[in-house]
């Protein structure tokens, strides 16, 4: 009997932590949707510096989910794919941020991967997966992309190609998204399956 | 904040002693070195081999044919759907002139949960993907035929390796005799789910919902009444690139379960006209078996539901 109270009181003063804490998460809670404002996030790239999302306000932002074990991410650089819009598009004023939220991995893999590719672009440190839980990113690679007014536009894959069987003959959604978002047209396919690798995420993160 | 509030979800399950996930954990089954060994191993993980149930072939015979693929400890490969990652296995058969293909048929698949909600379907350590064939009636005696098969899948543990291979079978023409493998494609026969008309527990079955005119999401519900109340029972959705479902909630009670399928139509996309899903569940004696239900995703424009019996259902 005794037992039975004191686990019920353990679990009684859980919960009402648990709620405690998730009521005053506030902005944490917000999960990404497409259409509504992305969630603000700070993560640090390959040299230990801050990157906010913040700091590009007023541009249109491309999120990459990556992961250099994972044979899909590997299929798209060894063809450049990323690479080849990330230049594309950076000199019309797109900022390109891959992110690695792989739990084993850090800053020093991550500028591995940026030194064999000779990257234009960062790539953010998440191991913790805090901002891959938040956008709830699934697969490397994962797309998302965030207009000039902060709402995010687009979430999915790269392509409508999982088994690279397509040659040259993909739809890059990202490629079609950014063109349109240019040319100041909405986003026409704003959302669609992504493929790749599961997101190797921490079981759960304590780190931050 | 989220994490703290999982880590606080995780220590109150460790406290009550109740397992936080059901399903199979693949991080779950890893060592801690391992955990650091980016590079791939050094041997494949999976093996495929092309098998028969028959050793020798009648003219005109039905037989049935599989690729068998064997699994290193902790691995995995995906199902016709792979669910929010991976990719379905294939196995694509050429077989010579006059032999008539099947359908391939995939067992019962095992549901992964992985960190960060991340749901996937597939199988460990062995699975059996077959076929029906039918050889033609001019095939002559004493000849021998070469079937060929093509199998590709993505195995993943920690990190996802692709494999594929080219498998061949040389079968000859005769008598009909059963192979050493007969025992083995009758297990796996066992394994693979059913018509509706076949289940021996499900008394009826009700769908309800749909897409009515210009909607974009819709809950399907499924109501399941049964002779005896099964355990375990899961849901596993075909795929389809045009669809997103997310997942489903099952209640159970008594011999009734009622499955809600939140399903929604991906921008610019035009889904089919029908979906279908499998309902998993085990049996008193341990058995998983496996129904495959139907869906049709248009709700029907005079009540909006649809109701079928058992017996009315194909």
């Amino acid at each position: 009997m005794k037992r039975t109270h004191l686990v019920g009181l353990t679990i009684w003063t859980l919960v009402t932590a648990m709620w405690a804490m998730n009521a005053l998460a506030g902005d944490g809670g917000e999960r990404a949707t497409v259409g509504a404002p992305a969630p603000t996030f700070t993560l640090e790239d390959q040299n230990g510096r801050p990157v906010s999302l913040s700091d590009f306000t007023g541009k249109i932002v491309v999120l990459e989910w990556v992961n250099p074990d994972c044979p899909f991410v590997q299929r798209h650089y060894r063809a450049g794919t990323m690479k080849r819009l990330a230049e594309k598009y950076q000199s019309k004023g797109v900022v390109w941020l891959a992110i690695n939220s792989t739990y084993y991995m850090g800053k020093e893999d991550n500028r591995r991967w940026i030194e064999k590719y000779k990257l234009p672009y960062p790539i953010l440190d998440d191991h913790t997966g805090r901002v891959g839980r938040l956008y709830g990113a699934k697969t490397t690679p994962h797309m998302f992309i965030i207009d000039t007014s902060g709402k995010l536009v687009y979430q999915g894959g790269i392509d409508d190609d999982p088994r690279g069987a397509k040659n040259g003959g993909a739809l890059n959604y990202v490629e079609r998204a950014l063109d349109e978002l240019l040319a100041g047209k909405p986003v026409s396919i704003s959302q669609s399956k992504p493929y790749g690798c599961s997101v190797k995420y921490a079981k759960t993160s304590t780190a931050y | 904040m989220r994490s703290s509030f999982a880590a606080f979800g995780m220590a109150l399950a460790f406290l009550v002693g109740v397992p936080n996930e059901r399903a199979i954990n693949i991080e779950g089954s890893m060592t801690t070195e391992e955990h650091h060994l980016s590079q791939a191993p050094k041997e494949h993980p999976v093996k495929a081999q092309l098998l028969a149930d028959a050793s020798q072939i009648h003219p005109g015979q039905t037989f049935t044919l599989g690729v068998l693929f064997d699994l290193q400890p902790g691995w995995h490969i995906y199902w016709q759907n792979p669910g929010d990652a991976g990719l379905a296995t294939t196995v694509t058969f050429a077989l010579p002139e006059g032999f008539q293909l099947g359908k391939l048929q995939w067992p019962l698949p095992k549901k992964f949960i992985e960190p960060g909600d991340i749901v996937t379907y597939g199988y460990t350590n062995r699975t059996l993907l077959m076929t029906t064939v039918r050889a033609p009636d001019n095939l002559r005696p004493g000849s021998t035929v070469e079937l060929r098969a093509r199998a590709a899948w993505l195995c993943c543990r920690k990190i996802c390796i692709p494999g594929q291979t080219a498998l061949r079978l040389e079968l000859p023409i005769g008598q009909s005799r059963p192979s050493p493998h007969t025992a083995l494609f009758a297990t796996w026969r066992s394994r693979l789910p059913r018509p509706i008309d076949e289940d021996e527990r499900l008394r009826r079955l009700h769908i309800e919902g749909g897409f009515s005119r210009g909607e974009t999401s819709t809950r399907i519900t499924l109501t399941l009444e049964w002779t005896s109340a099964p355990a375990d029972i899961e849901w596993f959705p075909a795929a389809d690139p045009a669809l997103s479902v997310t997942p489903a909630t099952i209640r159970s009670r008594d011999r009734r379960t009622e499955i809600t399928v939140p399903v929604s139509i991906l921008p610019g996309r035009t889904p089919r006209e029908s979906f279908w899903g499998l309902v998993v569940y085990r049996t008193p004696d341990g058995h998983r078996r496996g129904i495959i239900v139907p869906i049709h995703l248009r709700a029907e424009a005079v009540s909006g539901t649809r109701s079928s019996t058992k017996r009315r259902m194909p």
